[in-house]
């Protein structure tokens, strides 16, 4: 390789900040695309022929179906987090202090609600109800029915909404409780004298308090927002009645679905942000994907060197700009 | 095949080389002559700046000012895909979708090499390294050790006129470390290529290198053969940071033998002295007592402390160490010339860092 | 145990063993894994079981049920849905796919920490819209009533939001930062040694792209484009906002249309074998998946 080709010298610099513009414009253009429908909505909802007004949100106050239906859907999202946490974050512990070979088949069992499709759960759901009230009144079967489908607590929703947040709070806790050597603080804590129970209390969930939050507000957020489900089943909550009342006021539809919209996610940027906050050490576990941490975390050794750091020689480089590694290995002196 | 690297003359210059990047000063005015065929190994802490001078001489980091040059050609302005540069990262660098095969052929392929020839380099080179047999496996099947023998011969495999290794053992554990770091150190004389060795491990880099530049804040303390590096540091700072130093103040007057104990302080010359140079005779009028013992195989690390000096270290046989257990009241002895002595003066003012 | 174990012998080991069951019963892995086994199976595994139920279930000529495969031979009638559904999904899938990745890519080569996080949370939240308020905003912004639509003269070039168009245009707004999610990891898992040492090895820049950066993000994208099909071929919600029913059938809209139909027409068991038809793609999606991201973990470990 003598062939030696000279190049300006401050060439590469321009590229690359040419270039960077370059990368912004996809990103910009998603941005936009993104930005659109919700100003769209916002302006449909509050400038009817271009005057300001919220006439549109009277309805919240004068509807008494929509009153009913924000109720129901409160009290299943309410009864839908308490059930999932009751039921995930013991299972989660368990599998990870007690039985890990269980933790690939949790998973699994928790990842299948997300590719089931919601519509195709809630026709199994409707096969099964409809087979019980078919059984005939006075029986067992019909009454469970009955019971489960009763408007004013629409118990079957809890249920399915609870598998339908698995997929994504498994995740979180499960990332969560990967981060902390659990098995080394209950046995630690169990060598001072604490009880099982009284650890797992005291010291394992303050650790995944992140996770638990965002396990929160990711459900509620499922709740206030998941139509298939309700509407199949028939049961009235918020967004179904969006759909009812669409056909008839369509400006307030819009303007309260604006609003349902801004609140779900308002409510998993809250969840995400909790994930991020208390994440203990560094600021990995991106709530809903797992996985993705896993990348640079993996890297062990000293070889803190992930991508992160090309940024120091491509940004303006704050301290350290030289791409030298920390070495944790003590330099001997 | 290989012969060809040593037929022209490979010498690398950098050459009055600063990097800044915004305000930070990571290299100031560096310069660094490493001749045909040598291997010199840059020695610093983290920070030092001796990453930043590789990715200089390979061309993916633009110098501020100076100059870099391979065989007398001025290589500042060219693109670091056109240098011609051998270079082993510190881990995780074969391509993870190829063979090691593939890996080792990758340069001779974008140098449109014909496959033949470059089956047979890569089989050779594959053969030197000591993995004829893993051809075919793929890097995450590989140990870290075997990964970086790989990587070796991958940059190897095009001849480059130069070679650059960034602390390619610091992910290994010791014992492969040792051996990789031997067979570094037999192909590099063997084909005689001008090698850069970057490492913060100074027991390394004595142990590998022809000479070995010692790197601080972006300066070049010293550039010397390993054994005066370690025997005659010329600063401070070379004294400390490689291997073992006893610090001391000393009278002007004073040259070897007994040694009433100080600290460095004003009118007294500073001394660093090796543990070798520094031996304990117990005595009930000494002036130290001897704190702790640590046994290191050949030789058996002893510290003592003075009642007001110093900490001392002095490096003795085993049989010398049964007399010196902790509590023994001894007297030090400077046996030698030690490593650096700082004149009262200059002392004063180099103080201040350590 | 060896034949020669006396009854009492056996009889005290079963006693035992069946006293270590017990004990087991009570063990505080199993009272914390009850309730989550108890929900999955009431509120999953029986539903998806009943719907298999009733879906294999053929009435035969005299009445007795047995097991056969009439109802999904009948789903040829729905030829049309289905053809619909694969086309929507396979089209805005690959929309999705490609500017997803085209986005994530460049999101990992401007590598500001802030845009970062920036979009690991709004991707993650957005990868869960594609309820009924999606539809409604985009009946508003591309509608034929749509402030978008008019102020860009949409009528003239025939787009509508009402087919498959418009299904392909709302479905980016969750399938574009899904791609992104499961993609990001994935560049930004493309070290910055295998640039430098294609460049040291006399590589260009599309050198590594070539036998390098593509090869090595391949799996993770096709992951990603599988998981949007599968994402996208599942979306109901939102879809029965802006089509309703009959105009342009989907298999989500077919189940809940023949669902409401009831059982005596027949309906339900259609319903339920085009369920099955879901779930099946539904895992099958997801076995793929996780076969090519583990592959992909493995590569940018």
């Amino acid at each position: 390789m003598a062939a030696v080709t000279p190049v300006p010298h401050d060439r590469p610099t321009l590229a690359r900040r040419s270039g960077r513009a370059t990368m912004w414009l996809p990103v910009l253009a998603v941005a936009i695309y993104i930005a659109v429908p919700l100003l769209c909505s916002i302006g449909y909802a509050v400038l009817p022929g271009w005057s300001f007004s919220l006439s549109a949100y009277s309805v919240l106050g004068d509807d008494a179906s929509l009153l009913s239906a924000a109720g129901r859907t409160v009290t299943v999202a309410v009864l839908t987090v308490v059930a999932l946490l009751l039921t995930l974050v013991p299972a989660v512990v368990a599998v990870h202090l007690w039985a890990p070979r269980l933790r690939p088949v949790l998973e699994i069992l928790c990842t299948l609600p997300l590719v089931v499709p919601a519509i195709a759960l809630a026709a199994g759901i409707v096969s099964l109800l409809r087979w019980g009230a078919q059984q005939g009144r006075g029986t067992l079967p019909n009454a469970i029915s009955q019971f489960v489908q009763h408007p004013d607590l629409p118990l079957i929703l809890v249920g399915t909404y609870v598998v339908l947040c698995l997929p994504f709070t498994f995740r979180s806790i499960d990332a969560g409780l990967r981060t902390i050597p659990l098995k080394a603080m209950v046995e630690g804590s169990a060598s001072l004298g604490s009880s099982t129970w009284g650890t797992i209390l005291r010291v394992v969930l303050p650790n995944i308090r992140g996770p638990v939050l965002f396990s929160i507000f990711f459900t509620t957020a499922l709740c206030f927002g998941e139509f298939s489900v309700a509407a199949t089943l028939s049961q009235d909550t918020v967004p179904v009645w969006l759909f009812t009342v669409s056909n008839t006021d369509f400006r307030a539809s819009i303007a309260v679905a604006v609003l349902l919209n801004l609140t779900t996610w308002g409510l998993m940027l809250i969840g995400t942000l909790a994930t991020q906050r208390f994440a203990p050490g560094r600021s990995g576990g991106t709530g809903g994907t797992g996985e993705e941490t896993s990348a640079d975390d993996a890297e062990d050794g000293p070889s803190p060197d992930g991508s992160s750091a090309e940024d120091r020689t491509r940004a303006h480089a704050p301290h350290s700009p030289t791409c030298e590694q920390a070495d944790p290995e003590k330099v001997t002196r | 095949m290989m012969s060809t690297t040593t037929t022209q003359d490979n010498a690398v210059v950098l050459d009055g080389i600063t990097k800044r990047f915004g305000p930070t000063t990571v290299l100031d005015d560096l310069s660094l002559h490493i001749s045909a065929g040598e291997l010199v190994s840059v020695l610093g802490p983290s920070g030092c700046g001796k990453t930043t001078a590789m990715r200089i001489l390979a061309g993916f980091e633009k110098p501020t000012t100076g100059r870099v040059l391979v065989s007398g050609k001025d290589l500042t302005a060219v693109a670091p895909n056109r240098r011609d540069i051998g270079m082993v990262f510190q881990a995780y660098s074969l391509f993870p979708n190829l063979s090691v095969r593939q890996n080792v052929e990758y340069g001779l392929r974008v140098r449109r090499v014909r496959r033949e020839a470059r089956r047979r380099t890569a089989e050779e080179l594959l053969e030197m390294c000591g993995l004829p047999q893993l051809a075919d496996r793929y890097p995450h099947q590989l140990s870290g050790g075997q990964q970086q023998r790989v990587a070796l011969a991958r940059a190897l495999a095009v001849q480059p006129s130069v070679l650059l290794l960034d602390e390619p053992l610091s992910a290994l554990d010791a014992i492969v470390r040792h051996q990789i770091r031997e067979e570094i150190r037999r192909l590099q004389q063997q084909l005689g290529i001008t090698t850069m060795f970057v490492t913060h491990d100074q027991e390394e880099a004595l142990a590998i290198a022809d000479r070995v530049a010692v790197l601080n804040g972006g300066v070049i303390e010293q550039v010397d053969e390993p054994r005066t590096i370690y025997r005659r540091p010329a600063t401070e700072f070379v004294a400390q940071f490689v291997g073992t130093v006893t610090r001391l103040g000393a009278d002007p007057s004073f040259t070897r033998g007994a040694l009433p104990v100080q600290g460095p302080a004003h009118g007294l010359d500073t001394l660093f002295v090796r543990p070798e140079d520094l031996t304990l005779s117990p005595a009930a009028e000494g002036t130290c007592t001897v704190v702790s013992q640590t046994f290191t195989g050949e030789r058996t690390i002893v510290r003592a402390s003075g009642d007001e000096g110093p900490e001392l270290i002095s490096s003795v046989s085993a049989a010398e160490a049964a007399d010196l257990v902790p509590g023994t009241r001894v007297i030090p002895h400077v046996l030698d010339e030690p490593a650096l002595r700082l004149p009262a003066a200059a002392s004063a003012a180099e103080r201040v860092p350590a | 145990m060896s034949s020669a174990t006396t009854p009492t012998d056996s009889a005290a080991g079963a006693r035992s063993g069946g006293g270590r069951l017990l004990s087991r019963l009570g063990s505080p892995a199993v009272v914390s894994l009850a309730p989550m086994t108890l929900v999955l199976l009431l509120f999953f595994a029986l539903p998806i079981g009943g719907m298999a139920l009733i879906a294999f279930t053929v009435e035969g000529p005299s009445g007795a049920a047995r097991a056969g495969l009439t109802h999904f031979a009948d789903l040829t009638d729905h030829a049309e849905a289905l053809g619909n559904s694969a086309r929507v999904s396979l089209i805005g899938a690959t929309v999705g796919a490609a500017i997803g990745a085209v986005t994530s890519f460049c999101i990992s080569q401007i590598r500001s920490r802030r845009l970062d996080s920036v979009v690991a949370v709004l991707s993650s939240v957005l990868a869960n819209d594609g309820g009924a308020p999606l539809a409604f905003s985009f009946i508003v912004t591309l509608g034929n009533a749509g402030l978008l639509f008019s102020l860009l003269h949409l009528d003239a070039t025939g787009f509508s939001l009402y087919s498959w168009q418009g299904l392909v245009v709302m479905y980016q707004y969750f399938l574009i930062p899904t791609m992104v999610m499961v993609t990001l990891p994935t560049f930004a898992g493309l070290r910055r040694q295998w640039r430098e040492a294609n460049t040291a090895l006399g590589g260009s820049s599309w050198t590594f792209w070539r036998r390098v950066g593509l090869p090595v993000a391949a799996p993770g994208l096709l992951g990603g484009w599988i998981l949007l099909v599968g994402s996208a071929y599942a979306t109901h919600a939102s879809a029965a906002v802006l089509i309703g029913t009959g105009v342009y059938p989907l298999v989500p809209l077919t189940i809940a249309s023949e669902l409401r139909s009831g059982a005596s027409t027949g309906g339900e068991a259609t319903a339920m074998a085009l369920g099955v038809t879901m779930v099946v793609i539904a895992v099958v999606v997801l076995f793929l998946f996780t076969r090519l991201q583990r592959r992909s973990a493995r590569w940018l470990q």
